[in-house]
C-alpha cells in the first residue's frame, strides 16, 4: 500500500496532502481528506459519517440529492487503499439516524459490506446520532475504548481518569483565520493539551466554529493547535 | 386616465416623482367602487417595499374618509398580525395593499380561488423596480396566476421615468399583449450640481468624511434635507460624522433597511410631522414615501445609475413645477468623473435602463409548489400560466418538465429510492403537495431574497433588560470581542455577548468603533454611464467642468502614468503591500470585469505567476501575484485561445457558481433559508450549499439544477463568447507600464476591500510558509522506521 511507500509519503508532505504532528507523545499523520493514522498502532481514524444524511432530511420535504452517502463512502475507499490499516476505528455518528441503514442504496450497502471485511479491526464507536449500529454490519461496537493512556471516544468524557487525553468527535470543528493577508476557511483538526477533535467526514456535514463556547473549553484558545483543510491540502494555522 | 383606464387590459402610467400617480392609479378603482359597491376584493395593490404600503394606506384613507366612500381599504405584509391576516382571509377588503411576497403566499391558500375570483384591478407601484430582477420575474408569476383566477382583470402599472417605456410595457401585460402606456413628461429639470470643496479630497476611499462640513452647511441651509448613501454602513458613518459637526444641534435622523420596524416607524413619521432637519438614507428611502417637504437632496457617492440618480433626486419637492434640488458629493476623485457624467446625461434627457432578461428559472419550482398548494396542479395547466408571464414566454417544455420532475421528488438521475417526495399524484393529472410539512415548509420560504444570516441586535439598558434596535450580518457579529465598539443605529454600542441569537450591547462612548458591513450593499454601475465616463475621461477639454482637485489629479495622472483611452487596454503593475499588483482598465463594467479575472488569474496560475486575489470596479480589474508580469506574457494572457473546453469545466468550479448555487438552492426550494430565530447554538446541523454542489456535479452532472446555476451565474458574469470578442479586440492593444507606486488613477481600485480569492500554488506557498512545524522531518524519519515493517 502506499502509505509505506517512503517516496508516496515524502511527495503528499510536500505537496502539503498530509501534515505530521505530535500529540500524546505519538506522532499522527493528518490527511487533508480528513481522517488521521496513527502509525504505531496502524490506526486509522475516521470521525462523523453521517450516512444517509440526505435521504433523513428528505422526511423534511428537502428535495436535496441523496448522494452523499456515496460520496462518503467513495471518498473512504479511496484513502483506505491508500493507508489499508490494520484498524479503522469510525468515531461515532457513522450514521445519521437509527434507520439510516434501513434507507441505504443496495449498492452502497454493497460497498461499505467490503470495505468492513477488507479491515482486520473494523470498530463503530457509538455516538449521539447512532447508540446501536444495524446487526447486518460486521465490526466492533464499542462506547468508548483506550489505547496506551489515549481514549478514543465520540463525545468529551472528563470522568475518565485513565486516560490523560482524548480522541473525539461529535464537534465538527471548522476555522476562519488569516495566513499572512490570506483568509483560509475550512474543517480542521484542532487539539489543545487533553482533548484532540476530529473534524466530520459525511458528505453533508456543517461544522461548528472552533471559537464557539461549547468548544472552548475543551479547546481553549491559548494551548490550542488548529490544522485547517482547504483545497485539497492541509496547513497549520 | 380615468377615461382610457377602463378599456385597457393594461396600462402602464410613467409620470416623475410627486405628479400624484399613485393616487391617480386608484381613481378608476374608486370609482367603480362608488359605483358599483361589492363585498370582496375589488383591487390589489402590489408594492415592492412594505414601508409603501402602509404610506399609501394614510394617504388613501384620508380622501376616502372625506368623500364618504363605503369601501374597506387595508393593508397587509409579514408584518400583519396573524388573526388580521385570517380575517382577510374569510373576509377580504374591497382595496388591500400588500407585497409580491405575501400576495403569493396568499395565492398558496386552498381559498385562493375565492379570495381573488372577483378582482377587477390589479395596481403595480414602481414597476420600474422591478424589470430585469429576479424579484420582478416572479412577481409576474404571480400576475399571470392572478389572471388565471380573475381573466378580466385590469393591470395598471405605476413607473417612474424610463429608457425605453415598450420594454416596461411589455413586461406588465400578459406574453403577446403589451400594456398601453400613458406618459406625462417632466415640466422642469432638475437643478443638480457637483460640491467643488474647499478641503483636500481623497484620492480613494467610500465614505466622504473630507466633505461633511460643507454637507452640513448645505443642510442648515436648505431646511429639510435627505441625505442618500449607497451603503448601510456608509449610512451608519455619514451619520456619526454629521452628529460631530452638529453644533446648532439640529434634528438629523438614520435610515436604513437594518434598523427594526420600530425605529423606522418612528423615523418616518417624524419626518412626516416636519420634525426633522434631514435623514441619512439608503436606498430603503428611494421609492414611494411621499414626504411632502423635501427641500435638497444630497447624494454621498457615486451615483451609479442616472435612472436612479432621478429617481432619488425626485424625492426632494414634490410640486411638479418647481425644480428638484440636488448635490452630489463625490466620496473621492474618481467618483468626481462619475458625478459629472451623471449631471451631463440629466442635462442631455438620457436616461440608462436594464434591458429585460429570461426569467430566473430557479422560481419556477417555487411557483409549481406554490400552485400545488393552493388546489391539485396539472402540468399542462401551470405550464400555460408560466408561459403567460412574459420573462417565462421562451421556456420550453422540456426544460419546464425538468423542473416540475425536480418539484416533484428532486428529479435525480440516481435515485437511491423514492420513498420521500414532495408533489404526489392526487389524480391521473394533477400532483398535489405530499404532506401538510410540505406546504409549511414552502410557505415559510416564498420569495427570491437571499439574504446572509442575521443576528438581532438588543441594546442593553441593566441586567439583560433592553429592546431590539436592528440586525447585523452574522459575520460582523462572530468577529466582535467583548469590549469591541460598533456603530450601530445612529450610536455607539459595546459589545457584550451573544445570547439567545441576539448579539447583546450596552451604549457606549469611546473605543475605535468598528462599522458593520454588509453584504449586497454595492449598487452596480450602469453600463450607459461608465461608457460616459470614459468619454468624459478620453476629452481632456471637457475637464474643465470638474472640480479643480480632480483636473489636478488627471494632470498628476498624466505625469506619472497614462490616461486610459478607448484604443488601447492600459496596464499598470506595481508592488503594493508585497504584492505585484497589476491593473488593467478595461471599462468594460463589473460583469466582464469578473470573468476577465477569473480567466486572466487561471492563465497567471498556469504560467507560474502565482495569482492570490482579484478585485474588480466598473472601471477596471486589479490582480494581486507573487510574481511580476512581463511584456511577453501580457500579450500571452491576452491570446484568445484557451477558451476551449477546459475553460468551461474550470468555470463550473469557479466561486461565482457556487454563489450563484447557493441562491438557486435556496430559492428553488432546494435548501432552506437559514432563519436564526429557529435555530440555537449547535450550528453544525446546517452544511453548505457548496457540498450538494460538488456532489451533483461529480454524481449528477446533467442535473437540471446545474443547468439553472449556470444561467443564473451568466446574468452576474459575462458569457464566454462575448468574452471571446472582448479579447479579440485586446490583442496587440495592450500597454503595460511598470510603475514604481499605485498611479493616482489606480488608487480607488487598489483600496476596493472586496476581493476575489485565488486558489493554487500562489496562496499553497503563503501558507507553508507560516508552516511553523520545522521538527517534522524528525517525526518523519520516525514514521518511516514505523511503516517500513508494514507491507
Amino acid at each position: 500500500m502506499a502509505v509505506s511507500n517512503s517516496e508516496w509519503l515524502s511527495e503528499k508532505l510536500r505537496q502539503a496532502q498530509i501534515v505530521a504532528m505530535r500529540f500524546a507523545d505519538k506522532t499522527w499523520l493528518l490527511d487533508a481528506r480528513g481522517v488521521a493514522y496513527l502509525p504505531h498502532k496502524d490506526l486509522l481514524v475516521v470521525s462523523d459519517l453521517h450516512f444517509e444524511k440526505g435521504s433523513y432530511l428528505g422526511h423534511y420535504g428537502n428535495p436535496i440529492p441523496h448522494l452523499d452517502t456515496r460520496a462518503t463512502l467513495s471518498r473512504l475507499n479511496r484513502i483506505v487503499e491508500d493507508y489499508n490499516p490494520g484498524t479503522l476505528m469510525c468515531l461515532g455518528d457513522s450514521f445519521h439516524d437509527a434507520r439510516g441503514v434501513e434507507r441505504m442504496a443496495r449498492d452502497d450497502l454493497n460497498t461499505l459490506t467490503q470495505l468492513i471485511s477488507r479491515i482486520d479491526c473494523w470498530q463503530w464507536i457509538l455516538g449521539n446520532h447512532d447508540p446501536q449500529i444495524p446487526e447486518q454490519l460486521a465490526g466492533e461496537r464499542l462506547h468508548r475504548t483506550q489505547i496506551d493512556s489515549i481514549g478514543f471516544c465520540h463525545e468529551p468524557e472528563p470522568d475518565w481518569p485513565q486516560c490523560q487525553y482524548q480522541v473525539i468527535g461529535h464537534f465538527h470543528p471548522k476555522v476562519k483565520c488569516r495566513v499572512g493577508r490570506y483568509p483560509v476557511k475550512g474543517r480542521c483538526f484542532v487539539m489543545g493539551d487533553k482533548y484532540f477533535v476530529m473534524p466530520a467526514f459525511g458528505q453533508y456535514t456543517g461544522g461548528l466554529w472552533i471559537d464557539h463556547e461549547v468548544m472552548q473549553p475543551l479547546v481553549p484558545k491559548a494551548s490550542r493547535r488548529c490544522f485547517v483543510m482547504q483545497d485539497e491540502r492541509i496547513f497549520a494555522v | 386616465m380615468l377615461t382610457q383606464v377602463p378599456q385597457q387590459a393594461a396600462t402602464l402610467l410613467i409620470a416623475p416623482t410627486g405628479a400624484g400617480k399613485t393616487l391617480s392609479g386608484f381613481l378608476p378603482s374608486l370609482q367603480h367602487l362608488d359605483e358599483f359597491p361589492m363585498e370582496g376584493l375589488h383591487t390589489l395593490y402590489l408594492s415592492p417595499l412594505k414601508a409603501l404600503t402602509q404610506d399609501i394606506h394614510r394617504n388613501l384613507l384620508e380622501p376616502v374618509e372625506e368623500m364618504g366612500l363605503a369601501i374597506s381599504i387595508e393593508t397587509r405584509t409579514g408584518d400583519t398580525p396573524s388573526h388580521k391576516r385570517q380575517r382577510q382571509r374569510r373576509k377580504p377588503p374591497n382595496i388591500l395593499l400588500t407585497t409580491p411576497e405575501s400576495l403569493m403566499l396568499m395565492l398558496s391558500y386552498a381559498d385562493a380561488d375565492k379570495i381573488f375570483g372577483k378582482l377587477n384591478t390589479v395596481i403595480i407601484d414602481e414597476a420600474h423596480s422591478l424589470v430585469a430582477n429576479k424579484r420582478g420575474d416572479f412577481t409576474t408569476l404571480a400576475l399571470a396566476r392572478l389572471q388565471a383566477y380573475a381573466p378580466t382583470m385590469r393591470r395598471i402599472g405605476l413607473s417612474a421615468t424610463v429608457a425605453e417605456p415598450p420594454l416596461l410595457a411589455g413586461w406588465l401585460g400578459e406574453t403577446g399583449e403589451p400594456a398601453h402606456v400613458l406618459q406625462v413628461d417632466t415640466p422642469v429639470k432638475p437643478d443638480v450640481r457637483m460640491l467643488h470643496s474647499e478641503a483636500r479630497m481623497p484620492f480613494g476611499g467610500f465614505m466622504a468624511r473630507y466633505a461633511i462640513a460643507d454637507i452640513y452647511r448645505e443642510i442648515s441651509k436648505a431646511g429639510t434635507t435627505l441625505v442618500f448613501v449607497n451603503t448601510r454602513a456608509q449610512a451608519e458613518l455619514v451619520f456619526q460624522m454629521l452628529w460631530e459637526e452638529n453644533h446648532k444641534g439640529l434634528p438629523i435622523a438614520l435610515y436604513h433597511g437594518s434598523l427594526s420596524k420600530e425605529q423606522r416607524r418612528k423615523t418616518e413619521n417624524l419626518m412626516a410631522t416636519g420634525k426633522l432637519t434631514a435623514i441619512v438614507c439608503t436606498s430603503a428611502l428611494e421609492l414611494g414615501i411621499d414626504w411632502g417637504n423635501v427641500d435638497l437632496v444630497v447624494q454621498v457617492g457615486a451615483p451609479k445609475g442616472v435612472s436612479r440618480l432621478l429617481q432619488r433626486i425626485g424625492r426632494a419637492n414634490h410640486r411638479l413645477d418647481e425644480p428638484s434640488k440636488a448635490l452630489l458629493v463625490p466620496a473621492n476623485r474618481f467618483e468626481a468623473l462619475e458625478c459629472q457624467a451623471a449631471i451631463e446625461a440629466i442635462s442631455n434627457n438620457e436616461l440608462d435602463g436594464e434591458r429585460p432578461q429570461p426569467g430566473a428559472l430557479d422560481i419556477l419550482p417555487q411557483f409549481i409548489m406554490n400552485c400545488a398548494c393552493s388546489a391539485p396542479a396539472n402540468p399542462q395547466i401551470i405550464y400555460q400560466q408560466v408561459l403567460n408571464a412574459p420573462p417565462y414566454q421562451g421556456v420550453d417544455r422540456l426544460t419546464f418538465d425538468k423542473l416540475w420532475q425536480f418539484t416533484v421528488d428532486g428529479g435525480y438521475a440516481l435515485q437511491a429510492y423514492d420513498r420521500y417526495q414532495r408533489l404526489i399524484k392526487s389524480d391521473d393529472q394533477c400532483w398535489e403537495p405530499a404532506s401538510k410539512r410540505v406546504i409549511q415548509r414552502h410557505r415559510q420560504n416564498i420569495g427570491t431574497i437571499v439574504e446572509a444570516g442575521r443576528l438581532k441586535v438588543k441594546r442593553i439598558r441593566r441586567a439583560n433588560q433592553g429592546k431590539i434596535i436592528g440586525e447585523v450580518e452574522e459575520h460582523f457579529a462572530q468577529q466582535l470581542v467583548q469590549g469591541d465598539t460598533f456603530y450601530f443605529a445612529g450610536e455607539v454600542l459595546r459589545y457584550e455577548a451573544i445570547r439567545d441569537m441576539q448579539v447583546h450591547a450596552k451604549p457606549a462612548k469611546g473605543g475605535e468603533p468598528k462599522i458593520p458591513s454588509f453584504s449586497g450593499g454595492q449598487l452596480p454601475l450602469s453600463s450607459f454611464l461608465a461608457d460616459r465616463v470614459r468619454a468624459l475621461l478620453e476629452n481632456p477639454d471637457r475637464w474643465r467642468t470638474l472640480p479643480e482637485q480632480v483636473q489636478q489629479w488627471l494632470a498628476l495622472q498624466q505625469q506619472f502614468s497614462v490616461i486610459p483611452t478607448q484604443q488601447q487596454v492600459l496596464i499598470e503593475q506595481f508592488e503594493y503591500r508585497k504584492m505585484q499588483v497589476s491593473l488593467y482598465y478595461t471599462f468594460e463594467g463589473r460583469k466582464a470585469n469578473q470573468t476577465l479575472g477569473m480567466l486572466l488569474t487561471k492563465r497567471m496560475e498556469k504560467m507560474g505567476l502565482k495569482p492570490m486575489s482579484f478585485s474588480v470596479t466598473d472601471y477596471g480589474l486589479s490582480i494581486s501575484a507573487l510574481r511580476r508580469i512581463d511584456e511577453t506574457q501580457v500579450a500571452q494572457l491576452f491570446a484568445p485561445d484557451i477558451l476551449g473546453d477546459e475553460l468551461e469545466d474550470w468555470m463550473l468550479q469557479a466561486p461565482m457558481l457556487k454563489r450563484s448555487f447557493r441562491q438557486v438552492a435556496v430559492v428553488s426550494g432546494l435548501t432552506e433559508q437559514r432563519y436564526h430565530s429557529n435555530q440555537k447554538s449547535m450550528k453544525q446541523v446546517t452544511f453548505s450549499t457548496d457540498l450538494i454542489y460538488d456532489t451533483l456535479r461529480e454524481y449528477d452532472p446533467d442535473h437540471v439544477l446545474l443547468a439553472v446555476t449556470r444561467a443564473d451565474a451568466e446574468r452576474e458574469l459575462l458569457d464566454l463568447s462575448r468574452l471571446a470578442d472582448l479579447l479579440i479586440r485586446f490583442v496587440g492593444k495592450t500597454r503595460l507600464i511598470n510603475l514604481d507606486k499605485p498611479s493616482p488613477m489606480s488608487i480607488p481600485i487598489v483600496l476596493n476591500v472586496r476581493s476575489e480569492q485565488v486558489k493554487g500554488a500562489g496562496a499553497h506557498a503563503l501558507m507553508e510558509q507560516a508552516d511553523l512545524y520545522a521538527e517534522a522531518d524528525a517525526m518523519l524519519d520516525e514514521v518511516r522506521a514505523l511503516l517500513a515493517g508494514k507491507q
